[in-house]
This record gives C-alpha cells, sequence and structure tokens, in this order.
C-alpha cells in the first residue's frame, strides 16, 4: 500500500529536492515515486499533487480526491454522476483549466469541466497549480490549473475491480499496463452506473427523494508509446467517455425528465526528442484533436422554453516545445500553441476560435540551489468567428521565486497577470428570451500575487501560503429585467485568503493529512461574499496501515456557501461529513468497505443550494498486481 | 439664533401690527405641517426639493428658500391648503437651507433645515425570504412572504422592529405558493399555482390543514394534515385569491393550452365552511389574475397575454387576448359586467394587468407586467380614464420595468419598480407621480443608488400596514420583497414625511 503522505511532500518539496540524488531525506522516507517535473515545469508554483495509488481500491470520484487540495473547491451540483466543476482559490468554474495529459477538457462553451466524466482508475495523479497560470496555459486559467496526469505505460501493472454501493451504483473496472519489447501500453475501461435517487433534507424540513438522478457511463483509455531509447518517444492516446443522465434541476426544483448525453473523445500524439540537435536541447511536440457531443433535452423547464439542443465542439492543434539547458543553471523554454475550437450548433450559428500562444520562460537557478526564479511571459490573440470577426489579444507574465536556505525550509511567492476570454455560452447563448448571449463581452483579466512558506521533514511537511488576487471585468450571468438573463461584466471582486497543508507521518503504520482554506471573496459592486464559494473549508485523512488491513478516516468541513452575489444572500447550511473504510490485502486481492457521510447529514448542501447525498455504503473487491 | 430671531421678529410685529389678530388669532400663523428639504440618495450633485406641507406656511405667503451653502435662492408661494410648492435644487445633502416665509411683509417663519433622505426611510435586508417570493400579504401585526420556490410562507412580527419570523407554513413539494387570503384569525387560503391546488393552513398553529385538489390529483401532499378531493378541473394555475361570503373566490390563470377549456381564465368558487366546490365562473378574458373587493361587488382582473417572439427574444401584447375586468356579483357568482381594455397599437406592451387597487372613490388602479405604467378605471362608471392608450407613465411605456403590484394608502398609491430598484408614489387626487415630498421613487435597491449596476435587487412587491403610522403602531409601515436578493425590507414614511 502506497503511503499518503507522498501525495503532499512530493508537492511541498522545493525544487532542488526533483533535482537532487539520493540522499535528500525527504525522499529516501517517502518520496519513492516523486514526479521527475515540477506541475507544468513550473517549480515556483503552489502546487499539489495528488497520487491515485493512496486511494487505490477506493470509490471515489475525481471530484472527491481533488477536494482535498487546499486552495481547491469541488462544486457538487447533486450527487452521484452529476455536474461537479472546480474552483481554485476563489474562481469560477471557467476560470480553471483542466488538462489531460496536457490535453485541453475546458469546452469552448463554457461551464467548465465536469469532473463528474473523468474516471479516476486510468489517472496517475492529479497536479493541482494553484494561482493564476494564463502565462503558461493561456486563456482561462485565472484560478489555476489541474493537470491529470495518466498512468505511465513502462510500468506495467493488472488491476480489475468492482464496486456496489447505495443507491444501487455499480462500477467496474479493468486496467493493464505491459511492456512489450520497444512499446508499452496501457488500457483502461470503467463502467459506472448508480439509481441515484437519494434522500435529502428540503428546506422546509421535508425528507425528499432526489428524482431523475440515475446515470451510466463508460469510459475506455488507450495509450501506446514507443520508445527505441535513442531519445526519441512516440506516445499515441486515446480517451473516449460517453454517459447519459437524468438531471434532476435546480436544488429542489425537480425535473423529471430532463436528460443529458455527454460523449468525449480525446485524442493525442506526443512525439519527444531528448537531446535534441545537441545534448542543450529537448523538443516535444504534442498534437491533439478532442470531439464533444452533448445532446440536452428538458420539455418542462422550471425556466424559459423547452430545451432540446445538441452540440458538438470540436478542439485541435499542435503545441511545440523546445527547452534549451542554457549555461549558468539556466533553462530556457520557448512554446507555440496553435488551437482551432469550433462550436457546431445552428442555435450558436456555429462560432469558430483560433488562438496562437507564444510563450517564453526562464528557469534561473543561482547560488547552487538557494535562489531560483522563474519569469514566464505569453502572447495569445485569438481571431473568434460568428457573424463578425472579432480579434483579440492578451498578454499574460508571470514571476516565480523560490528562496531556499535550509534543506527543510524553503519560501516561494509569484506574482502575475491572467485573463479568461468569454466563451462561446456567455458571447453567442441562443436568445431565448429569458436567457441569452452578450457578444459585447470583455476578457475578464485577473493579477494575483502568493507568498507562503515550506517546512518539510522525513516525519511531517507543512505549507502555509497566502494569496491575493483582483479580477477585473467579471462575467456573470446576470438579470438585466425581469425576465432576461444576460452575461455582464459586472466589475472587479478582490480575493484573498489562506492555504495550509500539514501531512504527518509519526509512525510507519499512521499518517496523516490536514487542509485548511480561507477565502476572503468580494464583489466590488455589491460589496457581497462571492457566491458559490465557502470563507473556510477543512479537510483531514487519516489512515492506519497494518500489513493486511488499513484504516481510514476523513473529515471534510465546508463553510456557509452563499447562494447568490448579493449582501446578506442565503447561504447553505456549514456542513461536516465524516468518510470511513477499511481496506484488506492478501496477496493481489483486495477488498474495501466504506461508509460515506457516515451521520447520515441530510443538510448537505452545495454550489447554488444543491442537495447531496446522506449516508452510503461501498463495498470494493478486485485484484492488483 | 435665526430662529430665534424671527420669533422676536414676529412678536414684535404684532405689537405693531393689527394684523397678526386677524390671521392668527393672536398668536400669529401656527404651522401644523412641516417643511422639508428631501432628496431620494445621498451624495453631491443631486435633487434637492425644499416644500411646505399642507398647514406649513400661511396661504398667499411668500417663502424665500436660500441653500446656505451656496447661496442659491428661489422662491415660493402658500397655496390654499397652508402648504407650498416644492422649489429644486442641486446640491449636497450636507447643505442646510434657510426657510423665510413672510406673510404681507411679515415675517411669519425663518428656520434653517437640513436634507431629509428618503433612503433613510427604507430599510433593506431585514430579513432572508424563500426562493421566488410572490407575493406579501398583511393581516394584523403579521407579514405573510409566499415564498413560490420554497412551497412556504414566513411570517413576520411587525411589531418587532427589524421584523423577526414568527414561523413557517409550509405547502407540499412542488406546489409554488402564490398568494394568501385569510378566513379569519386563525385560516388562511393559499393557491398553488403549480401544485394545482389550494392549500387551507392555520396560521395560528402553522400547519396546512388540508389540502384541496382536483380528482387524480398525483403531486406531493404532504405536509398538509387532509386532502379534500374535488371532482373535474377546478384549477388550472390558480394565480390569487380574496375571501368574501363564506366563498373563497380563486383566479386561474389557464394558461395551460391542453388545459379545457383552453383561453379564458376562470375563477373557482370554495365553500369555506367545507372547502367543496361552490361553482366555477368562466372570465370574460384570459390570464385572469388580481381580484379585488369593492362596494360588495368582486372585481376580477383578466391581464391579457403577451406574444414571444424567439427571434428578436422580446415580448408584445397578444392581440388576441386583450385585458379587461370582469364585476362579478358575490352572491350569485356570476359576471354582471366587464370593463374591457382595448390593446393600443401605440403601445404594444402595455398589457398584462397586475394588483388591482381601488381609491375610496371607486378609482381602480392596475400596474403592468412588462414596463413601467399604470392604467386607471372608474369602477364604478365601468370608464377606462387611463387605458393602454394614455396610460400613467411611471417610468416609461417601452423599457422592462414593471409595476406589477399597487397598493394605495388615502390619497396616495404606491409601487414597486422591478428593474430600477424603486417604490414610486402617486398622488391619486390628480394622478401626478412624486407628490412632494415624495420627491423622488423610494430608493429600495441595488440599482436606486448605481442605475448602472448590473446585479440588483428586483424590488418585487410590496404591501401597506393597515392602521395609522405613528399612531396605531409604531415603525416601518410599508413592506416589500426583492425578488432576485430575496430579503424582506421597510419603508417608514413616518420619518420626516408624513
Amino acid at each position: 500500500m502506497k503511503k499518503l503522505l507522498i501525495l503532499l511532500l512530493t508537492l511541498l518539496l522545493p525544487l532542488h529536492a526533483f533535482g537532487q540524488e539520493d540522499g535528500d531525506t525527504l525522499e529516501t522516507v517517502v518520496v519513492e515515486d516523486a514526479p521527475e517535473k515540477p506541475p507544468l515545469d513550473y517549480p515556483s508554483a503552489f502546487s499539489t499533487v495528488l497520487e491515485l495509488d493512496n486511494f487505490m481500491g477506493e470509490y471515489n470520484t475525481a471530484s472527491e480526491i481533488l477536494s482535498f487540495s487546499p486552495g481547491v473547491v469541488v462544486r457538487d451540483y447533486g450527487g452521484f454522476g452529476q455536474l461537479k466543476t472546480i474552483s481554485i482559490r476563489g474562481s469560477s468554474n471557467d476560470q480553471v483549466v483542466i488538462l489531460l495529459d496536457g490535453v485541453r477538457l475546458n469546452s469552448p462553451v463554457g461551464g467548465g469541466v465536469d469532473l463528474s466524466t473523468i474516471p479516476v482508475h486510468y489517472v496517475e495523479r492529479y497536479e493541482v497549480l494553484r494561482g493564476g497560470a494564463s502565462a503558461l496555459v493561456g486563456s482561462d486559467a485565472i484560478g489555476g490549473v489541474v493537470n491529470i496526469v495518466t498512468k505511465d505505460t513502462t510500468k506495467p501493472f493488472t488491476f480489475a475491480s468492482a464496486t456496489y454501493g447505495s443507491y444501487e451504483t455499480f462500477s467496474i473496472n479493468a486496467s493493464r499496463a505491459q511492456k512489450v519489447g520497444d512499446f508499452s501500453y496501457l488500457v483502461s475501461f470503467t463502467h459506472s452506473q448508480s439509481k441515484g435517487n437519494f434522500n435529502f433534507k428540503s428546506v422546509n424540513n421535508l425528507t425528499l427523494t432526489r428524482i431523475n438522478n440515475e446515470f451510466h457511463s463508460e469510459s475506455l483509455l488507450g495509450k501506446v508509446t514507443y520508445d527505441p531509447g535513442n531519445g526519441w518517444k512516440v506516445s499515441l492516446l486515446n480517451e473516449f467517455f460517453y454517459d447519459d443522465r437524468g438531471v434532476p434541476g435546480l436544488g429542489e426544483f425537480q425535473q423529471p425528465d430532463a436528460n443529458q448525453k455527454d460523449l468525449r473523445n480525446l485524442t493525442s500524439i506526443n512525439i519527444s526528442k531528448e537531446k535534441f540537435i545537441n545534448k542543450d536541447f529537448d523538443l516535444d511536440i504534442l498534437l491533439f484533436n478532442r470531439f464533444d457531443d452533448l445532446k440536452f433535452k428538458n420539455q418542462e423547464p422550471t425556466f424559459g422554453l423547452p430545451i432540446d439542443t445538441h452540440s458538438k465542439t470540436y478542439s485541435f492543434g499542435i503545441n511545440p516545445t523546445l527547452r534549451w539547458f542554457a549555461p549558468y543553471n539556466q533553462v530556457f523554454t520557448f512554446a507555440v500553441d496553435a488551437r482551432e475550437d469550433m462550436l457546431i450548433n445552428e442555435d450558436y450559428d456555429n462560432p469558430k476560435r483560433f488562438t496562437l500562444g507564444l510563450f517564453a520562460g526562464d528557469e534561473i537557478n543561482l547560488f547552487d540551489g538557494l535562489l531560483l526564479i522563474n519569469p514566464v511571459v505569453r502572447y495569445d490573440v485569438w481571431n473568434t468567428r460568428h457573424e463578425t470577426t472579432d480579434t483579440d489579444s492578451g498578454v499574460s507574465a508571470r514571476l516565480g521565486v523560490i528562496v531556499t536556505p535550509f534543506d527543510f525550509l524553503s519560501f516561494k511567492a509569484n506574482a502575475g497577470r491572467s485573463y479568461r476570454a468569454p466563451s462561446f455560452g456567455e458571447l453567442f447563448y441562443p436568445n431565448e428570451g429569458f436567457i441569452r448571449g452578450n457578444p459585447n463581452l470583455k476578457p475578464e483579466t485577473s493579477y494575483d500575487f502568493d507568498v507562503g512558506l515550506l517546512l518539510s521533514h522525513p516525519k511531517a511537511a507543512l505549507e502555509v501560503t497566502y494569496f491575493r488576487s483582483h479580477v477585473k471585468d467579471l462575467i456573470l450571468f446576470v438579470f438585466i429585467s425581469a425576465v432576461t438573463i444576460e452575461p455582464r461584466n459586472v466589475g472587479d471582486v478582490n480575493e484573498q485568503g489562506i492555504e495550509a497543508s500539514l501531512a504527518l507521518k509519526p509512525f510507519d503504520f499512521f499518517e496523516l493529512f490536514a487542509g485548511y482554506t480561507f477565502l476572503d471573496g468580494e464583489i466590488d459592486e455589491t460589496g457581497a461574499q462571492l457566491p458559490g464559494r465557502p470563507r473556510n473549508k477543512f479537510d483531514l485523512r487519516a489512515v492506519l496501515d497494518f500489513d493486511y488491513v488499513s484504516l481510514f478516516w476523513e473529515t471534510n468541513y465546508v463553510d456557509r456557501i452563499p447562494v447568490s452575489a448579493f449582501p446578506s444572500s442565503k447561504t447553505t447550511p456549514a456542513r461536516t461529513v465524516y468518510n470511513t473504510g477499511a481496506k484488506a490485502e492478501w496477496k493481489k486481492l483486495f477488498f474495501t468497505f466504506e461508509i460515506k457521510n457516515l451521520f447520515n447529514n441530510l443538510d448537505v448542501r452545495d454550489a447554488l443550494d444543491f442537495p447531496l447525498p446522506g449516508r452510503t455504503y461501498y463495498a470494493t473487491s478486485g485484484v492488483n498486481f | 439664533m435665526k430662529t430665534l430671531l424671527s420669533i422676536l421678529l414676529v412678536v414684535a410685529g404684532c405689537f405693531s401690527l393689527a394684523a397678526c389678530e386677524e390671521s392668527g388669532g393672536g398668536g400669529g400663523f401656527v404651522p401644523t405641517g412641516d417643511i422639508l428639504a428631501v432628496s431620494a440618495i445621498p451624495g453631491s450633485n443631486v435633487t434637492i426639493e425644499v416644500g411646505g406641507l399642507a398647514g406649513s406656511v400661511p396661504p398667499g405667503s411668500t417663502i424665500e428658500v436660500t441653500n446656505l451653502d451656496t447661496g442659491e435662492t428661489k422662491t415660493s408661494s402658500g397655496q390654499g391648503d397652508e402648504s407650498f410648492p416644492p422649489v429644486t435644487f442641486t446640491g449636497d445633502t450636507d447643505d442646510e437651507f434657510n426657510v423665510l416665509v413672510t406673510d404681507g411683509g411679515t415675517i411669519v417663519d425663518d428656520i434653517v433645515i437640513g436634507v431629509t433622505l428618503l433612503s433613510d426611510s427604507v430599510q433593506q435586508n431585514l430579513h432572508s425570504i424563500g426562493q421566488f417570493p410572490t407575493a406579501i400579504r398583511i393581516r394584523g401585526n403579521r407579514a405573510y412572504v409566499v415564498n413560490g420556490g420554497s412551497n412556504n410562507i414566513q411570517i413576520f412580527d411587525l411589531n418587532q422592529n427589524p421584523p423577526s419570523q414568527a414561523g413557517t407554513i409550509v405547502v407540499p413539494p412542488g406546489s409554488n405558493p402564490f398568494d394568501i387570503a385569510f378566513l379569519d384569525n386563525t385560516r388562511a387560503y393559499v393557491p398553488n399555482y403549480a401544485g394545482q391546488s389550494v392549500a387551507v393552513v392555520n396560521v395560528q398553529t402553522r400547519v396546512c390543514e388540508v389540502l384541496i385538489v382536483e380528482a387524480g390529483h398525483s403531486g406531493d401532499t404532504q405536509p398538509c394534515l387532509a386532502v379534500q378531493v374535488i371532482a373535474g378541473n377546478p384549477f388550472e394555475e390558480p394565480a390569487s385569491i380574496t375571501i368574501a361570503e363564506g366563498k373563497a373566490f380563486v383566479s386561474n390563470n389557464n394558461f395551460d393550452p391542453t388545459f379545457n377549456p383552453a383561453g379564458n381564465g376562470f375563477i373557482t368558487v370554495l365553500n369555506t365552511a367545507n372547502n367543496l366546490l361552490v361553482t366555477i365562473i368562466e372570465a370574460s378574458g384570459a390570464n385572469t389574475g388580481s381580484m379585488l373587493l369593492f362596494e360588495g361587488g368582486l372585481y376580477a382582473v383578466n391581464g391579457g397575454a403577451t406574444i414571444f417572439d424567439p427571434g428578436t427574444g422580446t415580448f408584445t401584447c397578444n392581440t388576441n387576448f386583450p385585458p379587461s375586468i370582469d364585476l362579478i356579483n358575490i352572491q350569485t357568482n356570476t359576471v354582471i359586467d366587464t370593463i374591457d381594455i382595448p390593446l393600443s397599437p401605440q403601445n404594444p406592451l402595455i398589457c398584462l394587468l397586475n394588483s388591482l387597487a381601488a381609491t375610496s372613490d371607486g378609482f381602480g388602479y392596475m400596474g403592468l407586467g412588462l414596463v413601467g405604467s399604470l392604467l386607471k378605471v372608474d369602477l364604478i362608471s365601468g370608464d377606462v380614464i387611463n387605458g393602454t392608450g394614455n396610460p400613467i407613465v411611471i417610468t416609461d411605456t417601452t423599457g422592462l420595468n414593471n409595476t406589477s403590484p399597487v397598493a394605495i394608502r388615502d390619497n396616495l398609491l404606491f409601487t414597486t419598480l422591478f428593474n430600477s430598484d424603486q417604490i414610486a408614489v402617486l398622488d391619486t387626487n390628480n394622478d401626478e407621480l412624486n407628490p412632494f415630498p415624495y420627491m423622488a421613487p423610494f430608493p429600495a435597491g441595488i440599482r436606486a443608488f448605481d442605475p448602472d449596476a448590473n446585479l440588483f435587487d428586483g424590488v418585487q412587491t410590496l404591501a401597506i400596514r393597515p392602521g395609522i403610522p405613528g399612531v396605531d403602531f409604531q415603525g416601518p409601515d410599508i413592506f416589500f420583497i426583492t425578488g432576485l436578493s430575496t430579503q424582506l425590507g421597510s419603508v417608514d414614511t413616518t420619518l420626516g414625511l408624513e
């Protein structure tokens, strides 16, 4: 069984830890599978790496695992298989970029990435980079970036599991990775389904049943890598996902017939060459194509006209990166990011957008690792074609610094500018009377800053971060009259907060992680706390790990969440949820039993007042070798 | 000091001039009304009106008003009711004004006043209310807020300032309650718009005692204690309710095109003694909603309908369903007269009538669901005074700043302006907007203070507390709810305004 501590410590390590050979105390104790590179090759950023092996055998979703990261709030719009989005440091759903092996999953239509469409079994780790990162990945990364790294094809394994649980939840997975000569492959298939119609407590204290909450999904990922050992490496990945789900609607406005079908197919080819031209250069070329197909039907919506929409989006492009290991301990990176996004939907008039990004960055290592300076700059120009053609551009920049006076102590600081271009949904949402797009939107821009310290010890690690950001021209869908909602640049938002995390492993059989996030976010126009974001969030996970059995305990506290952008807004109740479970392992077999929401808290509501399930049970068994 | 001086001058004048005896009975003119300088909101470069209420100055007197900060002086004159029309300044709400009243060369009053802010009489965000509130009604010292989305009715104790929530009455999930009317101090009737039902609730125990539904009703009935089934199709979007003569009159929008009969609205009459159906009254127009008891008759508003153009995203009045008002004999349960209100091609958004309220002399005023205007009819004669062609314009006739609810006390009509977050006041004696001291609409939400604000509260509807403010009760006399920020607010018109 892997060590939970890995997930935090790998991130808390300052830069030099990644560069050091054997002998680093942290590495020898817990960082056995430390990632070769810091997330997005940007070591100065505050980031979290969540290793999936630490949750092996448990029934978890991407959203549950990601929510352990400090600074991250997952918005859950209804439990099983329903929309789940991520907010980092108070960002909106749209202000976080999610990558799968470096390829964007964000739809050009907007709305953020639905984490429920990302199975966990093929994932090696989630890398969460907190803070504005447009200088690294372009538009949208005002809050941060999540890079989902799939399992390595060169590390052979076989895994198969079946889970059965509350509300007829059923999930099976089979995954295998194998090396065959110069080739290696990974195949992972997951099927999940649930009736999902859980009970919840209404605002009137009645026990109601969430209806139309069923789903089933299928996921298949294949990855083949060719590595002849001469520095060249070619990797082909194809990820397919499909789901069919009921959409029960806003909070208690339950809709019995609304249905959504999502289909995604992502293909990427990664060609890399170490020592390209000469020993000082590495080349990496990523070609990608993503296709999303979304069908949504609701004959009797709570608001507005019946909806029957079918959208197809295509995103394809190329991303060559050249890295130069230059004299004086510098690493220069130059990259081009060319991408075409297309929405095929007559109601939107089939908008298209071409984005070209030029990136240059440096990593300057001074005084034998005492000081690292990490400046990057990126210029993006995007051309949006709709009824008219508009061209806009944005410059993003970021400067990061790491000071490591002692092996066990380092300080980090970052400052930067990020932006988010309005999505197709915000610009061109078809005029349905009640809701419509606004082609006159300006991009959101943000200036952010963070500073923090990292303390690491073989048996403990602590990170404390202060962050502050100012977002200009925030885009929100707002009522512009009694009968019409439209997205508007509603003004500025100020956010600041503290992230703290602590990982302890005082004994070989016991480990503990605790994360805390404080967020103070305010909309200038109303002075109101940002809706959909709690001020305080606390997560704890403790694991007792014996030879054949391990026990785990989780506590998740989420403060009250305002449901609107008005002062004195109604809030969801603060909530504390406890999860527990036991896992038994014998040779290649394992069996896990879990209870989530142990004390059956039916007052759990999230996002814009969506109810979440009470106590649920899951049993998982399988093989892993 | 100036006040003292003016008193001395008046006294001195009385010794020298015999005129004092005639006008003041020996003591000079004794004002009974206030002289006020009023601004809607605080700030600089804002409009300030200085005027006198009835009883404040002698008829024919000359009033000289000087802004002591700018030196600007304006003049007005006393009216027959001893008021004086306001003079308008642009200034700072910290400014002070000298008001010098002279009558026949004699200084009657010489005072310095500061600015009274309409915004000071408004309290926002008094209490969170539920989702999609639809109505607020006041009975005694209790306000009842009907929350359509939350399927409940919040009860607020108005004797507390700010009002405290005294309880909640819950109706079945999915009901979408729209209105509440009181049978007595114990029972009230609640039409459920989406639930196609009527809940009989006990406002003392805060329990839904009976849910009146049609046969075959498939929706939730919990937590109501009992269910009363009525044969046929008694409800189709029941929107409003009035109780009289032991009967509950429930107006039904009847927007469902599949409902039989489709088209016009109807009124379901229930016997409040046994909650059984008495009869159904077919309305003469579509979208039957607001009702008003006046002079023993029940006036039911058929609001008309709109057409939505998906191509342009705009609404216009549906000419197939012009609005009208039915007069119903509540003894015979029959429509005995109809006031037709033809649509006007010049004003394609003047329709969707709402919330009928009447003055004591029989003039009915109606808010509109789309734009900031009112219509006026003579309920007694049936004449349309201000129809769709010549509405009383509160804000405009083309924007979407609806004036849905109207409430009248004495000669003052109050109506909410949803988009601009304001409460407008109309003098029903002359149909003039903003009668002094209501020199502008009350600012009741975000956009009233910042017209360019993207976010707004959506001041949705209001209710006037019965009784005389400051006499029968202390504190605010008008309570309003906001539809977007879902808050309870209040206006205290006694704060220097009346």
